[in-house]
């Protein structure tokens, strides 16, 4: 009995003291961060940014949880319509991500956090335009702003400079000179691009790099927002898929490309030089040079093949940072994004190998690194609004349009009539 | 005439030899390959998977094991496979005794009902049960695997234990009662004990299928909360471009159930050829 | 004959109490009931609505199931797995029966080894199958190079990425995985068969393919059964080895199953009441075969005791 009684005497001044806690000691808050840093350099980089902030905001604790990108995509719709959800993650684009989560009003739109950081002047609006979406979710590319984000990406094509230095070949500054250049490399005996379409979307990357060249930003633009007259069946797109059955023909991928993935083969098939370009995105910047260093291999964007034209060139911002809707600390969250997308952010991201999406300052990139062509690649793009887009945003499907097209299962043509039918159709 | 038939049989005999070997290769030369590759370097590989390494390599395990992680899936595969094997086989042993042992109103139409277990493919159940894990706050725990994978163990265990308890003589339980044991000592203290053989095949079964698990893990979880197949599986970077890093991570991918194979195939054997026969 | 008064319904002897047997099976069956059961019944509830699995769900009566059936990929993937029930059951169960008659004419020593080298495939994890066969079929890889080897390079071909033969690849692994599990059944089988009927079919003379075909045959027909069960679940349900092998079904959608389609709606797309429906349609179909067939098995075990 007296046991009973001490414990229940305990658990009463227990209960008292919790309840009194809050009140007397200083406001202690906890911000919850669900982000894409898995990586330990990347933790080390995203956890000294959180450092800074909570030194600048006393009484603040971040809570970071990272997550692979898949990962984030599976876990957020539910994590974000919970109570104790995360206050800040980082969000995929498109309409099955971003779209998703703005159609259930999970996220806050920051259009007036955005004027008053004046993040909108971080990079070009074409690119604010992937973080936007109406309200309800259905209009891509207009309306809210409802992230921002701090990396940037752009496909384009590694190259090893030996060689191009041993048969004496420049960067194609046209569609004509690259396509001379995959023809000199091939009239060497050489593979002129590594390629490996098993899995799908890289086949979405290559095909798209060269529909982009033919293509301007306003068609590309129309198609992807689903916009007035966007249609698949243009003359840039019949003469891209002519082009790549063509290129197949003459041998220009690597030999059994159908049969080749992307993780494993076809990304050792270039660190092995088997063969001397590889078209896909900057996010492979940072595994060649952890392989290779930054000497041997190059990278440039894809000329365009219509006159005097910028090299229209897949490519975007990076997952977006935005604010869960029913986020009890908005200010903050917002001071957060501020900081990690901010230009102190932009310097360690560099350090980083990250491409950032802000301008990167020009005194910091050696000349003849693959990282200062990667940067320059970036800010060629983005300062000429050439950033193009991932067809499968809107066309989930389409890697099995061009797996078909590059069979030679369906013509040129039919090709793009089908892929014209599932647009039509809805996706 | 005798002379012929004999030596009719002897060619028959060395060609069944000849077709057995042949599909015996078959079926374990992958896998031979895979465990050499996995000692070598990179630029042996040129030489033919079943080329000898020519020094045994086993960096390529510190670098699966470190590097890309596998020492996490691994442990994770540990957490999950331990209790849902230990779990399982208790609570199919208590309701296989109750089955086999006992007859109780309803106990027909309740072992349909857990049978229906037995044919439910995991894709029936995945979607509620992301979104009931969610509601419970286990989604991306551990729980969220092993919660799932008790119940469907549950109810393969429950079928092989009833089978087995049904055929044990019950001269043992009257001697127990006898002896002044009650329902519940006559499982634990007499039968569990002699039951030492269908346990074991029960464990090394369940502790396949779970070890094995690919679909539910995919989906339930994220990070280091794989278990190692799908940590294969999902492998990506540098060391997915590493073929002899692949290559050892596979072999720690299979080498416990191989291992457990070896030591107990007539277990496996037995549990999924008569567990079948008895659905 | 084993069987004493009290294994007859409700006569237990005193000191087993039915009671006992319900808190016996409670606790499994709970669990059992919340993660098995419950979710079950909630599948067929969320194919009833238009749901991205975390927005509000609209209740849209049978248009799912409508959908589905103008539904071209799901009746593609349908007719995918309809292709891997020939490479996962049939022919797997084809070669088992014929290395099972070769094993069981006369006895051979070491067939304990046969039994359990051939059973390996059955008890490796799926991934790491796929993973060694993805190399096998590269395009430099083992097969290629035997090919080339015996002058037959024209057959040299990216036989996971080819449109006409990825599936007869993907088939391979899995006939490749089931034929040890039919082999092992069968030789189980094979060994109950009394040894007399050998005898009787020697004396009258016959040869080992009707020796197989009246006797061996018959006294396999139980195990066929289980075997054409237990694979054409594998062959229906066939997920991971897609996942590692093609990765997203391809080349087009040469190699799209159900399974991948209900992972790619309900995880990827947003849409889980119609992956619901789908899952719902494809554990019918599962459900229903596997329970035709083993009414066919109790059938014949009657026929064969009376």
């Amino acid at each position: 009995m007296k046991r009973a009684r001490a414990l229940i005497t305990l658990t009463i001044v227990a209960v008292l003291l919790a309840a009194l806690a809050p009140a007397g000691a200083q406001e202690q808050i906890t911000l919850v961060v669900w982000d894409n840093w898995t990586r330990d350099a990347e933790q080390a980089m995203i956890d000294q940014l959180t450092a800074e902030f909570e030194a600048a905001n006393p009484g603040v604790t971040v809570q970071r949880e990272p997550y692979d990108t898949s990962d984030l995509t599976a876990l957020l719709p539910l994590a974000l319509s919970e109570a104790s959800g995360p206050d800040v993650a980082m969000i995929n684009q498109g309409y099955t991500g971003m779209g998703a989560l703005v159609q259930a009003g999970l996220l806050l739109p920051l259009d007036d956090y955005a004027a008053q950081y004046g993040w909108l002047d971080r990079y070009a609006e074409g690119l604010h335009s992937r973080n936007r979406f109406t309200p309800d979710g259905a209009t891509f590319g207009e309306g809210n702003l409802y992230g921002v984000s701090n990396t940037a990406e752009v496909v384009g094509a590694y190259y090893w400079r030996e060689d191009f230095a041993e048969l004496g070949l420049s960067i194609p500054t046209t569609f004509e000179e690259f396509e001379a250049v995959v023809k000199a490399l091939k009239d060497a005996g050489k593979t002129p691009i590594v390629f490996g379409s098993l899995d799908g979307w890289p086949a979405i990357h290559t095909w798209g790099a060269i529909q982009h060249a033919y293509s301007t930003l306003e068609e590309i633009d129309a198609f992807m927002y689903r916009r007035e007259g966007g249609t698949f069946d243009t003359e840039a797109n019949l003469l891209a898929a002519q082009k790549m059955v063509e290129w197949i023909q003459a041998g220009y991928f690597s030999p059994g490309f159908e049969g080749m993935d992307y993780d494993n083969q076809t990304f050792a098939a270039f660190l092995n030089h088997q063969g001397s370009m590889w078209i896909t995105g900057s996010w492979m910047t940072g595994s060649i040079i952890a392989e290779l260093g930054e000497e041997p291999i190059g990278f440039f964007v894809i000329p365009s093949a219509l006159p005097d034209a910028p090299p229209l060139s897949i490519g975007g911002v990076g997952l977006a940072y935005g604010i869960r809707a029913g986020t009890e600390h908005p200010d903050l969250a917002a001071a957060y994004i501020d900081l990690v997308t901010g230009p102190r952010a932009a310097e360690l991201l560099f350090e980083q190998g990250f491409l950032p999406a802000a301008e990167v300052d020009p005194d910091l990139l050696v000349e003849g690194t693959l990282t200062a062509d990667v940067v320059n690649a970036w800010n060629l793009i983005s300062s000429q609004n050439a950033v193009g887009h991932y067809l499968d945003w809107t066309m989930p499907d389409i890697a099995a349009n061009i797996q078909e097209l590059m069979a030679g299962q369906v013509t040129p043509e039919q090709f793009i009539q089908d892929v014209e039918a599932d647009y039509q159709a809805g996706g | 005439m005798a002379d012929i038939y004999y030596y009719q049989r002897k060619a028959r005999t060395a060609l069944t030899y000849a077709l057995l070997t042949l599909f015996l290769l078959a079926a374990l030369m992958p896998f031979i390959g895979i465990f050499l590759t996995a000692f070598k370097t990179t630029s042996e590989l040129a030489a033919g998977p079943f080329a000898l390494p020519e020094t045994w390599r086993w960096q390529n395990f510190v670098d699966a094991w470190e590097g890309a992680q596998f020492g996490r899936y691994f442990r994770s595969s540990v957490i999950v496979v331990v209790p849902v094997v230990v779990i399982a086989t208790l609570l199919s042993t208590m309701s296989g005794y109750a089955f086999g042992m006992i007859r109780f109103w309803g106990d027909n139409a309740l072992l349909l009902l857990i049978v229906l277990g037995l044919m439910v493919p995991t894709e029936a159940v995945i979607i509620p049960l992301w979104q009931f894990m969610g509601q419970l706050g286990l989604r991306n725990t551990y729980w969220a695997l092993i919660l799932p994978q008790v119940a469907l163990s549950f109810a393969f265990g429950t079928f092989w234990m009833r089978a087995h308890f049904k055929g044990m003589p019950r001269e043992l339980v009257d001697a127990a009662v006898v002896d002044g044991c009650n329902t519940w000592d006559v499982l634990w203290r007499v039968l569990f004990p002699l039951s030492r053989p269908a346990l074991l095949s029960l464990v090394v079964l369940l502790f396949m299928w779970t070890w094995n698990e690919f679909f539910l893990v995919l989906v339930m979880v994220t990070g280091d909360l794989r278990t190692l197949p799908v940590g294969l599986a999902l492998l990506r970077g540098r060391y997915a471009a590493d073929v002899p890093v692949m290559a050892a991570a596979a072999t720690i991918v299979s080498l416990p159930v191989l291992v457990l194979y070896v030591f107990f195939q007539r277990h496996f054997i037995r549990g999924m050829v008569s567990g079948a026969l008895k659905e | 004959m084993r069987l004493p008064a009290w294994n007859t319904r409700l006569n237990n002897p005193p000191y087993l109490r039915p009671y006992h047997a319900y808190l016996f099976i409670l606790p499994g069956l709970v669990i059992y009931v919340l993660f098995v059961l419950w979710p079950i019944i909630n599948t067929a509830r969320y194919s009833l609505y238009d749901w991205t699995g975390f927005s509000e769900p609209t209740f849209i009566g049978f248009d799912n199931y409508r959908e589905l059936w103008r539904d071209k990929d799901f009746w593609l993937a349908l007719q995918h797995n309809a292709f891997f029930v020939i490479f996962f059951s049939i022919l797997p169960i084809m070669l088992g029966l014929f290395l099972t008659a070769l094993m069981t004419r006369g006895r051979l020593r070491g067939m304990a080894i046969f039994r359990s080298g051939l059973f390996i495939p059955q008890v490796m994890s799926s991934v790491v199958v796929g993973i060694i066969w993805r190399w096998l079929f590269a395009y430099d890889g083992p097969i290629n190079e035997f090919l080339s080897l015996i002058g037959l390079e024209s057959w040299v071909r990216p036989w996971l990425g080819d449109f006409t033969y990825a599936r007869y690849a993907v088939g391979t692994v899995g006939l490749w995985v089931q034929y040890g599990l039919c082999m092992v059944l069968f030789i189980a089988g094979a060994q109950s068969i009394n040894e007399d009927l050998y005898d009787a079919a020697r004396v009258a003379g016959a040869n080992a393919w009707q020796e197989f075909r009246h006797v061996t045959l018959p006294g396999l027909s139980q195990q066929i059964l289980v075997a054409f069960v237990l694979t054409f679940i594998a062959a229906l349900r066939v997920f991971d080895l897609v996942f590692v092998l093609t990765r997203s079904g391809g080349p087009g959608k040469e190699t799209i199953v159900t399974s991948l389609l209900i992972y790619q709606y309900a995880f990827q797309r947003n849409r889980a009441g119609y992956g619901s429906a789908m899952a719902l349609v494809l554990s019918i179909i599962i459900i229903t075969v596997s329970a035709l067939v083993m009414r066919l098995q109790a059938r014949r075990e009657e026929e064969r005791t009376v």
